[in-house]
């Protein structure tokens, strides 16, 4: 068994406020508060982006998705005027045993993993050191930014375009499906 | 890790192609505002076309092997050399060669039938060429993919058009309906991909390439002590899920006969015929790219998922009425005929020369599925606008369909009996060969289920020509609609036909040639 | 190059059959001439074909088999098979036969069909694809190909069968003729698989040189009765010759070239050309031959108080089918090919004759309504005579050698001969009857149908769209009686290649022909199969079927001549032997009372949606059970996003059960 540091204690607690905000998000009934559950959620998965040591990425997770998408949300929510009746109580009879079941499943599993992985030898856990790496022109690349950079635009250059694509795709598809008088488009 | 050079791009020209294609289609709307749907209609096809030619040519792929001097056209049954571009990102061999042929040839055919589809229901706008060019690249990607990365975001690029394509009529419930199925079970897949592929990462301390990972997993220990071996596991359950969703698999399955009988006929066939093709096309080759002591684990997963398609595909069809849903639940049961074919034996030596033969009836099974596929899903998109209004097609409608409408009788015929396994057509080969793959490596059990599953599934695929043909006691509700009325349907059904036919009677030279083609892509 | 012809040959009939079924897809009346001239051209010329390929032949061994390889299908480890056709002596005769006669019923079709503007491509397109078909069946190197023509024409005839779309009947005739079959079908799959497991080939030479030292009787036997339940099916032996009466609702032609001539001795042809497999199972031979005579009588005692003339004509190729097979049982495999020629012969002369008397008489098909017209068409009559006096077997017409060298083989097969005999010769006596009976009620007695005609047709209406309409005959043309006569002409000469050694000394040329062909080692059949006659026995034998054609003839004349009886109408009170036969011995009814009724009863109890019409009883029982089984399955497509979800996760859950429980 691990001992137990500090690096530890803080991942687990952020690791329950990120699965309490998520069942907060798809349990509460008034859209504007799932939505600020959302936020708080974000906020601790930027946490745990800074405690891998990314904190680039912890950083543009605050921007972008507290910032600017879940502004966007509330945007919408209040402009569709959506009210707490109108959401109904999430799942049929058969979806909420069956969420039931599923989480005493999900947790079952997780139990046995668990078990495993601590009953196992030197394994996931181990947290390997960050060692920096070279970048093309030979130079150590220290800078968190920096090595992103090179990642992206050198090893991770064919889905980094693709991605491009999805966004283009994804905004063409936005307005051809949102376009309420289709025959005004052709 | 080095910089793309300009035989990164060559590489991948043929999905290049398309998305030049398609932005070139955006653009002409600009230039071009009169006939802004012909043009993307001309575009569409021309680029499809020229993406066939680029890989028939051999250039992309021989490209970087040959330096400059690149053999054009070569031999039938050359091994395509290995190419790989953008930082090993994507791979090229034989196999993902020969499928990214099959994607393309289908979206050919489908885009000529498009045109006049798409306008008797009031829906030719210019966004759907673009949205399937843009599936169609993503797919490309898809299966020449290499690294997991890669792999995750050209899956979403193939299907983001797919869930605009599925609720395509805006005016359809049940069109609105299925897109919305559609994207939020995606998504769910989606999280099982992401997940998987997090797993893997863990547990081969850090890698996303399938060629490292590989070799990283294979040298773990098959044992419980060893805690990365039991997320490897994890990953390759997860993303198989994943990929088992996109494949149409039990229990995977839930959204097939929902989104296919909603979804525009049209897009149906899009869906049931390209993504099946690359999805099986992955499946396989994550499932090569198993090591083998992950895979002893895990294959026990693969087979319940193949033979539960077989037998709810199979069951599931025998009830239904409408024919749409009736071929989806088809679609699911040859889902499980060819995942029969990702499980090998563990431990055997021969093992090599079993996947190359798995590869090839794989390759076999699902060009052949496609052709009927597209075959039976054009006619029943016609039928259903014959009366100029969209109906739905019922068994009942069938009745006396070979007086009034001989053509649309005839294909959909072939298609069901093709199905159906029935001597010469090619689904009776597609399913000789799964057999003799199945047989030739000892899964007994596998080829019994198979056999006990085409047999039952003759049961209602016969019950389509029995209403074409026999069956005038009671006629049903007119259902008229001349088949294929536009040239270029014509064109795209006549080929359909041949190939359903043909391919059944040359079978031997196909297989033989896609054996050749099958390199290690490992 | 004379591979390269053979190859035309066959598959020149589907040239014909692309060019009418295109003309037929466009949805209007096609041109007549065009449609005629490609579908009789392509028969036509292929039958040409055959003739040059024929007097080119020098050798007709065994060995000595023209093979052409079109194309190789399939290429795997322990199984080629290839698209080659053989001509030797046995497909050689077939090929004749199937494009000879099919020639000529394809020219008569261009008169008969004239009418039908709006189906006659479509016609010329089926029968083209029948001919197709058939020469795979008869000219395929190997079973598969035999397989694949065998199911071709069996499609081809439920195409045909339910051609006239309107009547239910036809539909329904097609449905039961895609039943029976399929159950011969099963029987000849399973033969065809033991006898691949057996030889390790589907190739004839191959199976042949594997068979020959191959002793084990009982293992041959077993491949013989499930190839023979295949000939069952397709060749209308009881207990599956149902569909074939019923199989008359299609257009006469069609019963004359596919139900009489040439489909239906499918089974024959299949025998002959395994020949090797039948002579090594010499109790599933007694057994066939028992089938065959019981199917002779059986099928013959119902012709006798049918009164449809094309009925009568369906069961009598029943009946004669059945002498068929009586000949091929007793190993008299050159008698039985004797016999399908001269069958095919006079079968498709009466065929066409009785379709020229239906289209002269506005398609009415119940003799009690015929008589008298031998005044009006004198040169019909003459040759229906021809055609009838050929069956019952009167000396100097065809029929008579052929039947006579059947009942003779009969007589002396060593495993109950003398009953086969008894039940030939009482089969040639009710034949004989019921073929004058035919022919005295539609062209003699007293009554003058065309008079008769004239009053009933002044009330109603049921062919509307006769423009030559109100009483008279249908005039018939050069193209319906052209074939006629040459048919004609064939029923009397066919006969001569096999005079009984009675008169020549001799044994017939079409016999020592057969013997060749198939090779059949003459002598050692002899030797367990057959016990001698004397020359006395033998002139008895002549002597006594001759008799009995005459003894029918005169009963026919006294009956219906004579005392100018009409057969019965239909309703009225019957003695239970005639009203048994009339109602074809309930054979229908019982096997709707044993087979589908308590099946359709199952099914519905289980799930009452089953289609119990479609495929016969085992089938139905599965399907029964499947078809509850997916509607419970069914249940799990509720609709509901979320329940997908959910089957998603239970199913990744279970995985994950699945795969650990492997981990050690």
């Amino acid at each position: 068994m691990e001992e137990l540091n500090m690096r530890m204690i803080l991942f687990y607690v952020f690791s329950f406020i990120m699965v309490a905000s998520a069942l907060g998000v798809v349990l509460h009934r008034n859209p504007v508060k799932s939505a600020m559950f959302l936020v708080s959620f974000f906020v601790g998965l930027a946490a745990m982006y800074a405690l891998l040591g990314a904190e680039f990425l912890a950083v543009v997770q605050i921007l972008v998705y507290v910032g600017a998408i879940m502004v966007l949300f509330l945007f919408v929510i209040m402009l569709i005027s959506v009210r707490e009746e109108n959401f109904e109580s999430p799942g049929s009879n058969l979806g909420r045993t069956a969420a039931t079941v599923l989480l005493i499943g999900a947790f079952a599993v997780q139990f046995l993993v668990m078990a495993r992985v601590f009953t196992a030898g030197p394994g996931i856990n181990a947290s390997r050191p960050y060692h920096g790496s070279l970048g093309q022109t030979g130079k150590i690349i220290e800078g968190n930014v920096e090595l992103l950079s090179f990642k992206l635009f050198q090893g991770y250059l064919l889905p980094f375009e693709l991605i491009s694509i999805v966004l283009l795709v994804a905004a063409i598809g936005a307005v051809v499906l949102a376009k309420k008088n289709r025959r005004k488009l052709q | 890790m080095n910089l793309f050079s300009i035989n990164d791009l060559i590489a991948t020209a043929p999905a290049l192609v398309l998305v030049t294609g398609a932005i070139l289609i955006l653009l002409l709307q600009i230039v071009l505002p009169k006939f802004r749907l012909q043009a993307a209609y001309g575009v569409a096809i021309a680029v499809t076309a020229a993406a066939i030619l680029l890989l028939v040519t051999g250039i992309p792929t021989s490209w970087q092997a040959a330096g400059a001097t690149v053999q054009i056209l070569p031999p039938i049954g050359t091994p395509v050399p290995l190419t790989e571009a953008f930082n090993r990102h994507v791979l090229f061999s034989g196999f993902v060669s020969e499928f990214s042929l099959l994607i393309l040839i289908a979206l050919l055919l489908l885009l000529l039938n498009s045109r006049r589809l798409l306008a008797e229901l009031d829906l030719n706008l210019v966004e759907a060429y673009l949205m399937m060019l843009f599936s169609a690249a993503g797919l490309l990607y898809f299966i020449a993919a290499q690294d997991l990365i890669t792999l995750f975001v050209a899956l979403e690029l193939s299907s983001l058009p797919l869930f605009v394509l599925a609720g395509w009529d805006r005016h359809s419930k049940s069109s609105n309906e299925a897109g919305i199925k559609y994207f939020l079970l995606s998504v769910l897949a989606t999280t099982f991909l992401l997940l998987g592929i997090a797993f893997l990462y863990g547990a081969s301390e850090g890698r996303t390439n399938l060629n490292e990972l590989f070799y990283s997993l294979s040298r773990q220990p098959q044992s419980v002590r060893f805690a990365p071996f039991l997320f490897g596991i994890l990953g390759w359950i997860f993303i198989y899920a994943a990929i088992a969703f996109k494949t149409a698999l039990v229990p995977f399955h839930g959204w097939v006969a929902d989104v296919y009988e909603g979804s525009i006929t049209f897009v149906t066939s899009f869906m049931a015929s390209l993504i099946k093709i690359a999805a099986v096309a992955v499946f396989f080759k994550l499932v090569m790219n198993t090591p083998e002591n992950h895979r002893a684990i895990v294959q026990p997963v693969l087979m319940v998922f193949a033979v539960g398609s077989m037998f709810y595909g199979n069951l599931t069809a025998l009830v239904q009425t409408n024919l749409k849903r009736m071929f989806a639940f088809s679609s699911i049961a040859h889902a499980g005929y060819m995942a029969t074919l990702f499980i090998f034996p563990v431990g055997s030596a021969l093992l090599a020369e079993i996947q190359k033969e798995a590869s090839a009836a794989l390759f076999f099974y699902v060009a052949g599925y496609a052709a009927t596929t597209i075959l039976v899903f054009t006619v029943i998109a016609f039928l259903e606008t014959g009366d100029g209004e969209k109906r739905r097609i019922t068994l009942e409608d069938l009745k006396g369909l070979g007086k009034r409408n001989p053509l649309a009788a005839f294909l959909l015929s072939l298609g069901a009996l093709s199905f159906a396994g029935i001597p010469p057509l090619v689904g009776f080969f597609g399913k000789l060969y799964i057999l003799r793959v199945l047989l030739g490596s000892g899964q007994y059990i596998l080829a019994l289920f198979v056999a006990i599953n085409s047999l039952l599934a003759v049961y209602y695929y016969a019950r389509i020509v029995f209403h074409c043909y026999w069956d005038y006691e009671t006629e049903g509700e007119k259902l008229t609609g001349s088949a294929l009325r536009s040239p270029a349907a014509w064109i795209s059904g006549m080929a359909l036909a041949v190939t359903v036919i043909g391919l059944g009677l040359v079978s031997s030279p196909v297989l033989r040639y896609a054996l050749d083609a099958m390199v290690r892509f490992r | 190059m004379d591979n390269i012809l053979l190859i035309i040959a066959v598959w020149l009939p589907l040239l014909g059959f692309l060019i009418n079924g295109l003309l037929a897809l466009r949805g209007k009346p096609a041109n007549q001439l065009l449609v005629a001239v490609a579908g009789v051209g392509s028969v036509a010329v292929s039958f040409g074909i055959f003739v040059w390929l024929t007097l080119n032949k020098q050798a007709w061994g065994q060995g000595d088999a023209q093979i052409a390889t079109f194309f190789n299908w399939l290429n795997l480890e322990g199984l080629q098979l290839a698209f080659a056709y053989r001509f030797d002596g046995l497909s050689a005769f077939m090929a004749w036969i199937v494009t000879g006669i099919g020639t000529l019923i394809h020219i008569y079709s261009t008169g008969y069909m004239k009418e039908e503007k709006e189906d006659f491509a479509r016609f010329f397109a089926y029968l083209n694809l029948f001919i197709f078909s058939m020469l795979h069946l008869v000219l395929g190197d190997n079973l598969a190909l035999l397989f694949l023509g065998w199911e071709g024409v069996g499609l081809c005839s439920y195409l045909l069968i339910g051609f006239d779309h309107h009547k239910d009947f036809a539909a329904a005739a097609g449905k039961k003729a895609f039943i029976t079959n399929r159950i011969g079908d099963a029987g000849f799959l399973i033969g065809m698989f033991l006898l691949f497991n057996l030889t390790g080939s589907l190739q004839y030479d191959t199976i042949y040189l594997r068979l020959s030292g191959f002793t084990d009787t009982a293992f041959l036997n077993t491949v013989a009765f499930f190839l023979f339940i295949g000939a069952m099916g397709k060749s209308a032996q009881i207990p599956l010759y149902v569909w074939l009466p019923d199989a008359m609702a299609g257009p006469t032609p069609v019963s004359a070239l596919i139900h009489a001539a040439t489909m239906v001795t499918a089974g024959i042809f299949m025998m002959a050309r395994l020949a090797p497999v039948f002579l090594g199972a010499p109790e599933t031979s007694t057994f066939i031959a028992f089938i065959g005579g019981s199917t002779a009588l059986f099928a013959a005692l119902i012709a006798l108080t049918q009164t449809d003339i094309k009925k009568v004509l369906a069961y009598s190729t029943v009946s004669q089918l059945g002498y068929m097979f009586m000949a091929m049982g007793v190993g008299a495999y050159g008698a039985g090919m004797f016999h399908l020629m001269t069958h095919a012969f006079f079968k498709a002369l009466l065929f066409l004759g009785s379709g020229a008397v239906i289209l002269a008489l506005h398609h009415e098909q119940d003799m009690r309504k015929m008589g008298g017209l031998f005044k009006h068409l004198k040169l019909l009559a003459i040759l229906f005579w021809v055609g009838a006096i050929a069956i019952s077997g009167i000396p100097g017409f065809s029929g008579f050698f052929s039947k006579d060298m059947i009942l003779e083989h009969a007589y002396t097969h060593a495993k109950g001969g003398k009953i086969l005999f008894g039940m030939g010769i009482v089969t040639a006596l009710l034949t004989s009857f019921y073929m004058y009976r035919l022919i005295f009620l539609t062209f003699h007695t007293k009554e003058d149908a065309v008079s008769k005609m004239a009053h009933s047709h002044h009330g109603h209406n049921h062919h509307g769209d006769h423009s030559h309409h109100g009483g008279g005959l249908v005039p018939l043309g050069w193209n319906i009686y052209l074939p006629l006569v040459v048919l004609g002409i064939l029923s009397v000469v066919g006969g001569y290649v096999g005079l009984p050694h009675l008169i020549t000394h001799e044994t017939p040329a079409i016999v020592t022909y057969f013997d060749k062909v198939l090779a059949i080692p003459p002598g050692e059949i002899a030797a367990g199969w057959k016990v001698s006659a004397t020359h006395a026995e033998e002139w008895a034998l002549m002597g006594g079927s001759v008799a009995v054609a005459l003894l029918g003839l005169v009963l026919a004349f006294v009956i219906y001549q004579k005392k100018n009886l009409l057969p019965i109408a239909d309703g009225a009170y019957r003695k239970p032997l005639v009203k048994w036969s009339f109602h074809k011995f309930y054979v229908d009814e019982l096997y709707e009372a044993l087979l589908l009724n308590p099946i359709k009863k199952f099914a519905f109890f289980c799930y009452r949606v089953v289609d119990a019409r479609f495929i016969d009883g085992m089938v139905d029982g599965l399907g029964a059970a499947a078809t509850a089984f997916g509607s419970a399955l069914r249940r799990l497509q509720t609709g509901f996003v979320g329940d997908y979800a959910v089957y998603i996760v239970v199913g990744l859950i279970l995985a994950g059960f699945i795969a650990f429980g492997g981990v050690k």
